[in-house]
């Protein structure tokens, strides 16, 4: 349960940062979703027990501060979990360079479920024409923060893993 | 020999004597004679004046920075706070300033639109999704805020109030895919729905092929719905094509409110009121 917590408390703390902080600034007019790379590192790295609660209070919470559909993020969070959950018994993934790929791919997943939303949404919307500006400012943005976002997320594990020791999730990796 | 007095008196007029040819020296045309001797005599003193120069300098200037001003480390010291102070005053001064040019108009509007009830508004986070535009306030129904009342900033329309928690509202922006605003023309009255795009324009829709509308004209509410008071300023015309086929002209519109760097906003608390708003 408390490992449960803390990942929870760190996904508000990204939801909160990105649109309270990040979402002020002129660089980060068109942003990019923080939450990506920790579900595809929850996804990847810790057990679902840990990582689907955490996904789906982050949705939720998202969802709430987005206009969008209600459960487009829940529905993205989760699928970009599973998915990836998966393809860790295929691959062995531990480098920098693949969480970004891996992440990378998680964006263009995310901002696919959103186009399809909103082909589907009561006035349907074609797929704009800045639509891939948006997407390679993301994917810019991903590529910039990626390596210190997984550093930090070790790091930042690893720091839980050892105060919590005593949960049955500690020290989980894959 | 001689006296002592006498002495003394040959020595007074040696002397002199020896004043008068030196001052006639001065009075002398040669001045090769006269140069000569005072390049000789700088040429001795001169370095000696240097270097005695350069000694009392060095005191004067070991005095005035270390010697005397033992104290100054504490004067230093109290500048340094005085000048902090200084400096923190003037960042709330500028912010003052910034604020009141921020609110000033606000305040404006509130006095000059007295049938509206209107409510200030923090924007406190904004949409964090590209493909969105939603904006969070702290408002919510402790203040009366309901989901439906239109938000408003002095420079025109906002968004609609869509979710409102104790404390808390979310507004979806104008730009929003979400978003629609039954509209017209100021200058035809030619009606039309204006739609988000999700990107920092409108759409005005369903505006007939034969209306007249041109480039640079302002979108107002029409106020027909209910939603919207009538008179609120969305944006101006920024493009349009008119086609020879079809029944509608394609108008994109840009809203005349920098959505981008919202701060504060007004919530619209008795939006029934049909109130056209100054300009």
């Amino acid at each position: 349960m408390m490992l449960i917590f803390c990942h929870i408390c760190l996904a508000v703390f990204i939801i909160a940062f990105q649109a309270g902080v990040l979402a002020y600034l002129p660089i980060y007019a068109r942003p990019c979703d923080f939450m990506i790379p920790l579900a595809v590192y929850l996804a990847l790295y810790r057990r679902p027990a840990e990582g689907l609660p955490a996904l789906l209070i982050a949705g939720a919470f998202m969802d709430a501060l987005s206009s969008g559909p209600i459960g487009v993020y829940i529905t993205t969070y989760i699928w970009i979990f599973l998915v990836f959950k998966r393809m860790t018994r295929l691959l062995h993934i531990h480098y920098a360079v693949l969480f970004f790929i891996i992440s990378c791919f998680g964006l263009l997943f995310e901002n696919t479920v959103f186009w399809i939303a909103a082909l589907f949404s009561a006035h349907p919307q074609p797929f704009p024409a800045t639509g891939p500006a948006i997407v390679s400012v993301q994917l810019a943005w991903l590529a910039v923060t990626a390596p210190f976002l997984f550093a930090g997320m070790e790091k930042y594990f690893k720091a839980v893993d050892n105060v919590t020791s005593g949960s049955r999730f500690s020290a989980y990796k894959g | 020999m001689f006296s002592k007095k006498t002495l003394l008196a040959a020595g007074a007029i040696f002397l002199i004597v020896l004043n008068v040819v030196v001052f006639s020296f001065n009075y002398l045309r040669r001045p090769s004679f006269k140069s000569a001797a005072v390049y000789t005599l700088f040429f001795i003193i001169g370095p000696v004046e240097n270097a005695f120069s350069s000694l009392a300098s060095g005191m004067a200037n070991t005095w005035d920075h270390y010697i005397f001003l033992s104290g100054a480390s504490e004067e230093n010291d109290e500048l340094k706070r005085r000048l902090a102070v200084a400096g923190r005053k003037l960042h709330e001064c500028r912010e003052e300033i910034k604020l009141y040019h921020r609110v000033k108009p606000f305040a404006d509007l509130i006095s000059a639109t007295p049938s509206l009830k209107l409510l200030t508004a923090s924007i406190v986070a904004k949409d964090p999704s590209p493909w969105y535009r939603a904006v969070m306030i702290n408002r919510g129904s402790k203040h009366g805020v309901r989901a439906g009342l239109p938000v408003i900033v002095p420079e025109g329309l906002v968004g609609r109030v869509t979710a409102v928690s104790y404390a808390y509202a979310k507004v979806v922006l104008v730009v929003d895919p979400n978003s629609s605003v039954d509209a017209l023309v100021e200058r035809t009255r030619s009606r039309g729905i204006v739609t988000g795009n999700s990107g920092r324009e409108c759409r005005f829709d369903y505006a007939l092929r034969q209306s007249d509308i041109s480039l640079g004209d302002m979108v107002i509410s029409s106020g027909f719905g209910g939603v919207y008071p009538k008179g609120i300023r969305i944006g101006r015309v920024t493009s349009l094509v008119r086609r020879n086929s079809g029944l509608f002209q394609e108008i994109v519109i840009t809203p005349g409110v920098d959505l981008q760097r919202l701060e504060e906003v007004m919530v619209v608390l008795n939006p029934q009121v049909s109130t056209m708003l100054p300009k």
